[in-house]
């Protein structure tokens, strides 16, 4: 089944008199992956926040968030009741946190947790969520998932929680993965291999992702194309090459030079 | 690293004018419905304390056999009890125990808890362990027990109503604050006063004492509460107000003989108990909310985990 | 003749009981560091880099006398630091800390300009505090008000820039770093750093970083120490460990840092 694909217009939420998204417009086709990049207060949370229907109750929402879906029908976000949203989350969008603490509950072992999306949206028996949880967990790339699925989220390191929590979120096969800064609690070593799994499930045109990180490089080596956002706008849009190659807005400027300091990078500046 | 948080700070933080905390959280306090009555009813109650040593509508002590039972009247406010005493005149004086009892329970409840709770959290090992134990001990005790044990080698009175509900009162204090302090103690902020020199003494002073001032604030609030329903309960036991002394606590027992013949005169006391008691715990809450120096003048960073 | 070295760590250890989960089990020891020695000249800057659980941090808080070693040994000057025999005063007068989390690294109910005094208050420093303060503040590029304000009112870069005034009001010699950007946002991290140089500059201050990124380390420190496992894995200038690593762990970290194509 193909990926929904994501269309947002005039997008803009405020909260008090704080206009804190002006305005945003821009499309996820499907398979695609569009990365997010912004510092902080620039909006970039609150974007995928709106998408799932997750801002504070005071928030105020304008625009449209739209899903086209490959039979013609379309379904509006914004503006849809919590038990409308119930349904979509999970199923068809899934979400990933920075810290895996937001999506697990310490109290419940993970092969429980990773299925719970899929036992929400389908009636499965015992065995059968079972077997979904441990090729879930092999899918994610946790070795040993016979241990790991039977394991608290405390017993596992950090990089085995932020996979379980993508299995979590993949688990009903969503179109729509969105991912706030995946990996930057991760140590460098793991979250290379988180990117790599995020490259991988998305790497067909049934899921579609949107990635959020402050890291201008660490979305090089994950977005096909990049948002660039700063107060509650987009700055600057297009494919990673031409964003990298070619940057207009300072902001982008800036984020570059950010990104620039490891040596070794062609862009590297001493 | 805790999550940044979503919102950005308000931007006229700059401009806003800088008052002390102090006279911030008492104006929370006061905006807040729960804060405005509880420092409404407990202003009253002060203020009826006081004026009792001055003025009395009557003699609440002495009353005529032939003025028992009387409705209420221009003479007798809320009419006279079974000895023809001014009830009006008896609730008022009674006012003063309620206000010393809390004002003692408060004191040694406060003194208990924090003389517990300080080497319970920072002392060395076998102390907090030693501590913890005893404190679970003391708190499984029944705080009545205490009074009539008490009471049976002390006499019965005021005293010892107030040391047995101090006591038991303050050991749970003395739990609750001593959670807290473990928590303030592994802040960041206190690594740092380490690392800038300053001495555990100082530290106590400039940041445990005040990071465990709401939670000790509320929970003392609550045991003023509590403190004046033991009052009633004691008295109504024997063991706590003597008899000539007017009392809440006093005038209900006097009163529950009779309470199918002449109801209301039950109605009086047991309304102002009811009334001040509620005071009390409803401002321990408003007081936790009103404390909080995050909560008002800008929104706080979703401090979480690491 | 070599200078001696402001700060040395030899064989440093720490142990930590683990207490028993189960009715019947025996307490076991985690080993948080292990035997790592540590030499920084006056005037160098240093940067300890480790993933989590390499022993950096403690490795930090043991140079400092804020925690006790299980064994081996640390020396300030010459002098050992040892908490356990005395108050440390004098080292807390000749260091400063900056911490990673510029949301708890305060405490809620005291003004900056409390906050950024403490130092002073603590080493009990004649003169005018609040001039310091004020002084410090400005250097940091803090607005002039900030002193009587609170620290939630101030952004994540701000916050750090009053961590650095703190550490840095009473003139220490040392100044020691633990992940001083990373809970900032990319785009302000340049400028911490840059300021973070400035003031060694300006101050002659001898700094120690502990961070998990090495991609900051060309900006801040000559010489690297890798950690892992709470063991010292290589050492060397910051040249040689990018430009030529000799272990294997280091590489790999090098390898798996993000790099803009």
């Amino acid at each position: 089944m193909t990926a929904p694909r994501l269309v947002v217009s005039g997008l803009s939420v405020s909260i008090g008199s704080a206009e804190l998204l002006r305005g945003l417009d821009f499309v996820i086709e499907p398979g695609e992956r569009l990365g997010l990049i912004g510092g902080s207060g620039s909006g970039k949370t609150l974007t995928a926040l709106a998408i799932a229907g997750l801002l504070p109750e005071h928030a105020r929402v304008g625009g449209s968030v739209q899903l086209h879906f490959d039979d013609g029908s379309r379904r509006e976000l914004v503006g849809l009741d919590e038990r409308g949203l119930a349904e979509l989350r999970g199923d068809r969008i899934g979400m990933v946190f920075q810290e895996p603490k937001a999506a697990l509950n310490p109290l419940r072992r993970l092969g429980r947790q990773m299925t719970e999306s899929l036992a929400l949206h389908y009636s499965l028996t015992r065995h059968q969520r079972r077997d979904a949880a441990l090729r879930l967990a092999a899918r994610v790339g946790l070795s040993d998932p016979e241990r790991m699925i039977r394991a608290y989220p405390h017993e596992v390191s950090g990089g085995q929680r932020q996979r379980a929590a993508i299995a979590a979120a993949i688990s009903a096969n969503p179109g729509l993965l969105l991912a706030d800064e995946p990996t930057t609690a991760l140590d460098v070593t793991v979250q290379r291999g988180v990117l790599q799994l995020f490259r991988e499930i998305t790497d067909t045109d049934e899921c579609s992702m949107l990635f959020i990180t402050h890291d201008l490089a660490v979305m090089a080596e994950v977005a096909d194309r990049v948002l660039v956002l700063d107060e509650g706008r987009i700055v600057e849009q297009g494919d990673i090459a031409s964003i990298l190659g070619s940057p207009r807005h300072r902001v982008t400027r800036a984020l570059i030079e950010a990104a620039s300091s490891v040596p070794g990078s062609e862009a590297h500046r001493g | 690293m805790s999550a940044a948080p979503i919102l950005p700070p308000p931007l006229d933080a700059a401009r806003r004018p800088v008052r002390s905390s102090g006279r911030r959280a008492f104006a929370v306090l006061a905006r807040s419905p729960r804060g405005a009555y509880a420092l409404i009813v407990l202003g009253l109650l002060l203020a009826v304390c006081l004026l009792s040593f001055a003025w009395l509508p009557a003699d609440p002590n002495n009353g005529s056999a032939y003025d028992a039972w009387l409705p209420p009247s221009p003479e007798h406010w809320l009419g006279t009890d079974g000895s023809g005493r001014d009830l009006a005149a008896r609730l008022i004086a009674g006012s003063r125990v309620t206000v010393l009892v809390v004002l003692g329970a408060a004191l040694v409840s406060g003194a208990v808890g924090l003389l517990l709770a300080v080497p319970a959290a920072l002392g060395p090992r076998w102390a907090r362990e030693t501590l913890a134990i005893l404190i679970d001990v003391l708190i499984a005790f029944p705080t009545l027990l205490l009074a009539i044990m008490l009471a049976a080698v002390f006499g019965g009175g005021l005293a010892i109503v107030i040391v047995a509900v101090g006591i038991g009162y303050g050991v749970s204090i003395g739990r609750v604050v001593r959670a807290e302090l473990r928590q303030v103690a592994t802040e960041d902020y206190v690594l740092a006063a380490r690392a800038a020199g300053l001495g555990r003494g100082a530290i106590l002073r400039t940041h445990l004492l005040p990071g465990i001032a709401p939670v000790f604030t509320v929970q003392l609030s609550l045991s003023m509460g509590l403190a004046i329903l033991a009052e009633a309960g004691l008295t109504y036991l024997g063991f706590g107000a003597p008899i000539g002394v007017p009392s809440w606590g006093r005038m209900l027992e006097e009163s529950q003989a009779f309470i199918a013949v002449h109801p209301v005169v039950v109605l009086w006391p047991g309304l102002a108990i009811t009334l001040t008691v509620l005071a009390f715990y409803l401002l321990g809450d408003a007081l936790r909310d009103a404390m909080d120096p995050t909560l008002r003048s800008g929104r706080r960073a979703d401090g979480g985990a690491r | 003749m070599a200078e001696a070295p402001l700060v040395s760590a030899a064989a440093l250890t720490k142990r930590y009981r683990v207490p028993p989960t189960r009715l019947f089990q025996r307490a076991s020891t985690t080993t948080a560091l292990d035997g790592v020695d540590l030499v920084v000249q006056r005037g160098e800057s240093v940067a300890v880099v480790g993933e989590s659980g390499s022993g950096k941090s403690t490795l930090l808080r043991l140079l400092l006398g804020l925690s006790r070693a299980t064994s081996g040994g640390v020396e300030f000057d010459g002098q050992p630091v040892d908490p356990s025999r005395d108050e440390l005063l004098w080292l807390r007068r000749r260091s400063g800390i900056v911490f990673q989390d510029p949301y708890s690294s305060f405490d809620p109910r005291r003004t900056v300009g409390q906050t950024v005094a403490e130092p002073l208050v603590a080493i009990g420093s004649p003169g005018d505090r609040r001039a310091a303060v004020a002084a410090m503040l400005k250097r940091l590029e803090l607005p002039t008000n900030a002193a009587d304000r609170y620290p939630h009112e101030f952004s994540g870069g701000q916050r750090q820039r009053i961590a650095l005034a703190r550490a840095l009001v009473h003139r220490p010699e040392l100044l020691l770093a633990d992940e001083p950007v990373s809970a900032l946002d990319v785009l302000v991290r340049g400028r911490l750093l840059d300021l973070l140089a400035e003031l060694r500059r300006e101050l002659g201050l001898t700094l120690v970083t502990v961070t998990h990124d090495l991609g900051i380390v060309p900006r801040i420190a000559e010489r690297v120490i890798v950690m892992r496992a709470g063991r010292a894995v290589e050492t060397g200038t910051t040249e040689q460990i990018f430009g030529a690593p000799r272990e294997a762990y280091t590489r790999e970290l090098i390898a798996a840092l993000p790099r803009l194509p």
